[in-house]
């Protein structure tokens, strides 16, 4: 490397250079809660409804949320369904349909997930939050 | 050499991928939803893109189409199907229709493929089992004498069904159920229906079976396969184009008896419930054949629907045994995602050439 | 022209010169780290921790924005070429990370002015690395699932990271900075 030589001696007004500065602090600090809240975001269960909507005869009656815990009886077409919710999940507890195949469906959780009985007229969808997929093949 | 970097070309490629970021961070717009009831379940019509009156009388439109095929395919009712099956032994060769004719012609080219495991012409089968009825009550499983009656009074389809000339020799006692292609028959009109009004982007969900086209927005359709035995979902599944998605499985109809399970996916071959899976994922672009295909494979079993999927001509499988491996096919596993943790035991299975 | 015009041009052409000579020495270095990079597996694949993100920033910092990006340019553009991986996704990804880097660095680089230094830029920088590397995996490559899942590990690595190698660009900077004679 050439020396510089007196006539390029260069001026220096910059201050000290420490290793870290207040910026670095608060950049640091913001960072670490960025980090921290992706964890709640990422982490917790994905898709996870918050309430859930139950039609009779096709029009809208009322919403359930599911983070409250709660046993409801519905009157329906042939019948009471009873629907429980219980830690953020909904369910068919009974129905008097035949086939019973709205209780088989089990707990509903996800946002989009549906549980119906048919022959009574009922049908529980979990709604709200994120809706993680377009439609559950079973 | 002095070295300039082309500053401007990286101020405008910076601000190519800000606009990218900030537009993928956008709201995606909304997507239209209806539900409605018809052939025994719940029929969802998703579309992406449309304006909302839009949107709302081509479900509708769709909802009628459902109620329509219902009608003319119930094989108890008054319909085209229902008046042929009451018909039954009355006559050595019955005709008939034009579009049910079509419906045999497809229905009994699958149900040879798959050397008879599909097969719609058990009618009076299914019907002892009565998962379909709303009224009677499936607790106990049929007399075993019933079940050989309706077995002899039964042909195969494609045995009985003459495409020349549009006739069916439906001999007494026998009848034809299109349940396990009718509604993926139904999807399919249903998917048409709106490609005609202009819909690009949409899924057509029966009770779970769907066909999507197009995809959402940015991403593709995610699809999950629920877990046959659990609640949660066993796969996600990445759908875009024109893809039709079928799963048969043991705990969608069943009842419990003296501690067995039997349930609605009845194997031709013996009259009972099939026993070789608890659940069978197809994916094939026609949501019919994927509909006859996925019970066809069930009815296979583990040991044998690679050969069956072979011969029809599938190509993406995901089969669940009794003690939980996931059998799949190299093309389903390569776009399958497994959720659960840990990963269930997972055979690769090529299938043979047809 | 006068001797002293003449000395004066010549010592302006030896500095640029010099500079030329330094940011492809960066540049080398930059480029060898990323090769060394991509040998190392990763949780998932093509999603790098940016090593060489290093460099660019004590290039940044002593040299300016615009050298930084040239450097960050060949660094992505031959580095590719010597793995054999350009225009591949593994490209995309690292491209998108570097370049999400460098507007990081010069947005905060400029607002921050003399109040951020080495740390805070180098958290920021690797945390936008990662962030553009997981939006190009998530929108283009990996199914949702997974990748979402490892989020909060892979910005909770960045940070860590970030903040280590700011520490250790901080130092470097000092010791460069002292061998040229400047204060500090």
């Amino acid at each position: 490397m050439a020396d510089p030589g007196p006539e390029t001696t260069r001026e220096h007004s910059a201050p000290a250079r420490p290793l870290i500065r207040a910026g670095d602090i608060l950049i640091v600090l913001l960072a670490a809660g960025l980090v921290g809240a992706s964890f709640g975001a990422f982490w917790g269960p994905r898709g996870q409804g918050e309430m859930a909507l139950i039609s009779v005869d096709r029009q809208p009656a009322f919403e359930l949320m599911l983070d409250q815990d709660s046993t409801v009886d519905i009157q329906g077409r042939i019948g009471t369904s009873t629907i429980m919710v219980d830690g953020g999940r909904i369910r068919f507890l009974d129905s008097p349909c035949p086939g019973r195949y709205c209780v088989h469906s089990g707990w509903l959780q996800r946002s989009g997930e549906v549980a119906a009985c048919l022959p009574n007229g009922i049908v529980v969808e979990v709604i709200g939050g994120e809706r993680e997929y377009d439609a559950i093949n079973l | 050499m002095r070295i300039r970097p082309p500053s401007a070309v990286i101020a405008g490629l910076s601000a190519a991928l800000l606009a990218m970021l900030i537009g993928g961070c956008a709201r995606e717009p909304e997507v239209g939803r209806t539900r409605f009831e018809a052939m025994g379940t719940l029929v969802e019509v998703t579309v992406y893109g449309e304006s909302p009156e839009t949107t709302a009388s081509a479900s509708a439109e769709v909802e009628a189409l459902f109620h329509e095929l219902q009608q003319r395919w119930d094989p108890w009712g008054d319909g085209e199907l229902g008046r042929l099956n009451a018909a039954a032994g009355s006559a050595p060769e019955l005709p008939v229709a034009a579009d049910l004719a079509g419906l045999f012609d497809r229905a009994a080219v699958i149900s040879r493929n798959s050397d008879g495991l599909f097969d719609p012409a058990v009618g009076a089968l299914i019907r002892l089992w009565a998962f379909s009825s709303e009224e009677l009550l499936p607790t106990a499983p049929p007399d075993a004498e019933q079940i050989q009656q309706a077995l002899a009074a039964s042909q195969p389809l494609y045995q009985i069904w003459q495409p020349a000339t549009r006739k069916i020799r439906l001999g007494p006692g026998a009848a034809i159920d299109l349940g396990g292609f009718a509604k993926g028959v139904a999807v399919d009109m249903a998917i048409d229906l709106l490609r005609g009004r202009g819909i690009d982007h949409a899924i057509v969900n029966a009770g779970g079976d769907l066909r999507a086209i197009g995809r959402h927005g940015d991403r593709k359709w995610r699809v999950g396969v629920r877990d046959p035995r659990g609640e949660g979902v066993l796969a996600a599944i990445d759908v875009e184009g024109d893809e039709s998605v079928f799963t048969s499985g043991d705990y969608e109809r069943y009842f419990v008896y003296q501690g067995r399970r039997y349930h609605h996916i009845i194997d031709p071959r013996d009259g009972y419930p099939a026993q070789g899976a608890i659940s069978v994922t197809v994916i094939h672009r026609e949501a019919g054949v994927a509909d006859a295909a996925a019970t066809a494979l069930f009815v296979a079993g583990a040991q044998d629907w690679p050969r069956i999927a072979a011969n029809l001509g599938i190509s993406q499988v995901m089969l669940v045994d009794s003690s939980g491996t996931i059998h799949m096919t190299p093309e389903m596993e390569a776009r399958t995602w497994l959720i659960p943790d840990p990963k269930p035991p997972v055979n690769i299975q090529r299938l043979p050439a047809p | 022209m006068s001797a002293t015009q003449q000395l004066g041009m010549e010592q302006a052409m030896s500095g640029t010169h010099r500079e030329d000579r330094l940011v492809a020495g960066f540049a080398a270095l930059a480029i060898a780290i990323h090769i060394l990079e991509a040998a190392f597996p990763s949780p998932l694949p093509g999603i790098k921790p940016g090593l060489a993100n290093v460099i660019t920033l004590i290039v940044y910092l002593r040299h300016g924005l615009r050298l930084a990006i040239w450097v960050a340019g060949m660094r992505i553009l031959v580095g590719s070429l010597l793995v054999g991986t350009f225009l591949s996704p593994t490209f995309l990804l690292s491209a998108t990370g570097a370049v999400a880097a460098m507007l990081a660095l010069a947005l905060v680089g400029t607002i921050g002015g003399r109040q951020v230094g080495a740390v805070g830029l180098s958290v920021v920088s690797a945390l936008a690395h990662m962030s553009g590397q997981i939006a190009v995996a998530y929108l283009l490559f990996i199914p949702h699932p997974a990748l979402l899942n490892l989020v909060p590990v892979l910005l909770s690595a960045s940070l860590i990271f970030g903040v280590v190698s700011g520490l250790i660009a901080a130092s470097v900077l000092q010791i460069l900075s002292r061998r040229a004679g400047e204060p500090g």
